[in-house]
């Protein structure tokens, strides 16, 4: 049925019937295409039609607009199928100034899907889009504002966010659809190159932005303000005007003042809505006053306590059988509903203590549900945002009622839900309670399967190491744990004081790296000489990887790197350069403490040691330091 | 923000492509075979979401295709799938009960539509209405463009 119907659309247009931008050889290009039995027949065609572009290419004089769009596009639907196309760029950059409105169409998106990491080809069409933004027509303009927030670099933003400032700035009868598109390009050219906004000029704008009533306006605004949040280049206080106006708007929200057509299954334009929540994340809680808090705190409690009839997900569908039209917009509603509860959560969450505790109640509750929703989705966010909540310590009274709901869900099927089920474990660990969950979790990780476990290992190590009151502990598990591996105990040991100095370094005592070298070295007995180099190498490696990435690495990390450097970086890969080792100690000396500074440039001499090539950079780099 | 949005049948033959962050095609054909393996090896009742390098991809199956769209760790999951499927409203309307075949011929409307709801990864139109307003009224101008060719 659905191939016929096809089939009479193609009729239709070959007949020539209303159909603009049709061009019979795409289509006909498209068609060989999929008669093609094998994947070696599909390539002949497309490199057969390739070839013939490149000779109608090669001839310009002879090209009229229409077939160069038509090859244009023939080229686009090579690119879409994955052929790599290395030509044509110059054509689509013409179609752009191109005066036919399905040309210069062509033009621009062949410019945003083939170009858009070449620099060079895309200040050619800075040009053009500079005449059609100003065209006055808005169809042209708005093709031109596309493509400058789809692949907008450093070259057009230099030339081009004064430009496009002025179209909200200025006082112009710009219509909400092009303004929103300006905001977007805004957006784009701020993240890529930051330099060109004034904080002065910006900051009344958008706090009168936010008073706007096109709900389209105050979404693209809304996403520019997050843009300038993230970025962090002022400081949040600077922003503080908008503050008052974006709560306003996500009042009237809330209380459903919306336009009809901006209603997303009867929510009130969701999307807009999450926005303005997590704009209100960015500021500390210090800068809301009495009367803002209240507010915010009364929106929150609306949110959540919404009843959940309203929200609720459709039920899955029965075995083979398709959602019913009621059941599938059931799903979409609850969705954006959902979208928005979540985000309401984090804000509660970024208010801490000030957040109400009846609120705080009631999203705990909510979770707790959550957990056991028949949307996998819903079990997924509920699990994330409840690993968020967990953060705060005062909640783990509500949420530890909920632990072997929560250890159920380590034995779901969907791997996505078992790892945040894994990281919502961790974040409930405490000194009182770890030792179960730790117990728990080594239960699982027997019947584990391969994708979970490194995860599992590493976090569970990571709790014994932050918890355990001494190694004793720790000892006895570890042969379980390595013969999984295969990493033998220094490996896992080693791994996981690596993994702490990533995200708790401040954790890392000094006997514990101490250990982590004493077990290197080959000081633990039972190693055999072979699995001791292995080690060592391994333990070398990732002290290079780790000195080499990090740009300013945490004191102890620098220490254990070092040292093990020095020690072991003889056994690093020929690939390796003498010189790169020497480099990854130097760079970071002048930061360490002055403990650190001499481990580290103990380990440049031992560099030394292991390969005279390294003279000249040593002796040099000791002068230095003598005076 | 998006990063990226693909849409591939059950065989894994791409429909539609767009990146929103520069990508060499390279790294783009790389990155196409490793997603759709793994989105179309998951099974029908897992949730739409699976973590894969710094971000998510958020997915979901319409009749013959899947929608995937890429998205960073603080994005919105629940409103990615969502605006996945307010494109897929806006195809089915201007198609009429949009089917697979229809984006393969009509690929070019495709990325029309899409440049009307999505730029640089962030949706600007969440009112299909106003979506459909506009890209009727591109519709007419091109059309306009063609009748003059024929007449000259």
């Amino acid at each position: 049925m659905k191939n016929v119907k096809a089939a009479m659309r193609g009729a239709q247009e070959t007949l020539g019937f209303d159909s603009p931008s049709y061009m019979k050889g795409l289509q006909v290009f498209i068609a060989d295409i999929r008669n093609c039995q094998t994947k070696e027949q599909e390539q002949q065609r497309v490199e057969k039609e390739l070839s013939k572009i490149r000779l109608k290419f090669a001839n310009p004089k002879s090209l009229s607009g229409y077939d160069k769009k038509k090859y244009v596009w023939k080229l686009l639907y090579a690119y879409m199928l994955g052929y790599e196309i290395d030509f044509g760029h110059f054509q689509a950059v013409e179609l752009c100034s191109a005066s036919k409105f399905s040309e210069k169409t062509a033009g621009y998106l062949a410019t945003s899907l083939l170009l858009a990491d070449n620099n060079d080809m895309v200040r050619m069409i800075v040009n053009s889009v500079k005449t059609d933004m100003a065209s006055g027509n808005e169809h042209m303009a708005a093709l031109a504002l596309n493509t400058v927030a789809n692949i907008g670099g450093p070259e057009f933003a230099d030339n081009l966010f004064a430009d496009i400032s002025k179209m909200l700035l200025s006082q112009s009868a710009l219509s909400p659809y092009i303004k929103r598109k300006a905001c977007i390009c805004l957006l784009r050219l701020y993240r890529k190159e930051n330099d060109g906004l004034q904080p002065e000029v910006w900051q009344k704008k958008l706090a009168t932005m936010f008073l706007e009533r096109d709900i389209g306006l105050l979404t693209s605004a809304s996403g520019f303000m997050l843009g300038i949040l993230e970025m962090g280049k002022f400081p949040v206080q600077a922003w503080a005007e908008v503050v008052p106006p974006v709560c306003e708007c996500l009042a009237g929200l809330v209380q459903g003042d919306c336009p009809e057509y901006y209603e997303y299954y009867r929510v009130p334009a969701p999307w807009l809505q999450t926005k303005l929540l997590r704009i209100l994340q960015f500021f500390p809680v210090v800068m809301f006053d009495a009367e803002l808090l209240h507010r915010l705190n009364v929106m929150l409690q609306t949110i959540l306590a919404k009843p959940s009839s309203q929200r609720s997900p459709a039920p899955p569908p029965g075995p083979g059988k398709k959602r019913s039209k009621v059941d599938a917009e059931r799903q979409n509603r609850s969705n954006a509903e959902h979208a928005i509860l979540f985000e309401a959560m984090n804000l509660m969450i970024h208010l801490e203590d000030t957040a109400d505790p009846e609120t705080m109640r009631t999203a705990a509750g909510l979770l707790g549900i959550f957990l056991s929703s028949t949307d996998p989705n819903i079990r997924y966010l509920g699990l994330e945002t409840m690993a968020r909540l967990a953060t705060n310590l005062s909640t783990h009274e509500y949420l530890d009622r909920y632990k072997n709901q929560i250890l159920d869900k380590m034995h779901e099927t969907d791997i996505s839900i078992r790892r945040q089920a894994l990281n919502l474990l961790y974040a409930l660990c405490r000194p009182e309670n770890w030792q179960q969950i730790v117990d728990e979790l080594l239960e699982i990780l027997g019947a584990s399967d391969t994708l979970l476990q490194e995860e599992l290992v590493l976090k569970i190590a990571i709790l014994a190491e932050k918890n355990a009151p001494n190694f004793g502990w720790y000892v006895d598990v570890p042969p379980l744990l390595g013969i999984i591996l295969g990493l033998g105990v220094g490996g896992v040991r080693s791994q996981v004081v690596f993994k702490m100095l990533e995200s708790a370094p401040d954790a890392v005592a000094d006997d514990v790296w101490y250990r982590v070298v004493q077990v290197v070295t080959g000081f633990e007995d039972g190693l055999a000489e072979s699995e001791k180099h292995g080690l060592q190498r391994h333990a070398a490696s990732k002290a290079y990887q780790n000195l080499t990435s990090q740009r300013a690495p945490h004191d102890t990390l620098l220490r254990l790197g070092a040292y093990l450097m020095g020690e072991f970086g003889h056994l690093l890969p020929q690939s390796v350069m003498p010189r790169a080792k020497f480099e990854a100690l130097h760079r970071h000396f002048q930061r360490g403490s002055q403990q650190t500074k001499a481990i580290v440039l103990l380990a440049c001499v031992k560099l030394l040691n292991a390969n005279d090539a390294l003279k000249g950079d040593v002796v040099s780099f000791l002068k230095e330091i003598q005076d | 923000m998006i990063q990226f949005i693909l849409l591939i049948s059950r065989q894994g033959k791409t429909r539609l492509k767009k990146w929103f962050v520069p990508c060499p095609e390279r790294d783009q054909f790389r990155t196409i075979k490793e997603v759709s393996s793994l989105i179309l090896s998951r099974s029908p009742k897992v949730c739409n979401f699976l973590e894969w390098r710094d971000y998510k991809l958020c997915y979901k199956r319409y009749a013959s295709l899947f929608f995937i769209a890429c998205v960073e760790g603080n994005d919105n999951e629940l409103l990615a799938l969502e605006t996945v499927h307010h494109f897929v409203e806006c195809l089915d309307r201007y198609f009429g009960n949009v089917c697979e075949l229809d984006l393969i011929f009509n690929f070019h409307k495709a990325y029309y539509i899409l440049d009307e709801i999505l730029i640089s990864g962030e949706l600007q139109e969440s009112s299909k209405r106003a979506v459909l307003h506009h890209i009727s009224e591109q519709d007419a101008m091109m059309q306009e463009n063609e009748q003059a060719k024929r007449k000259g």
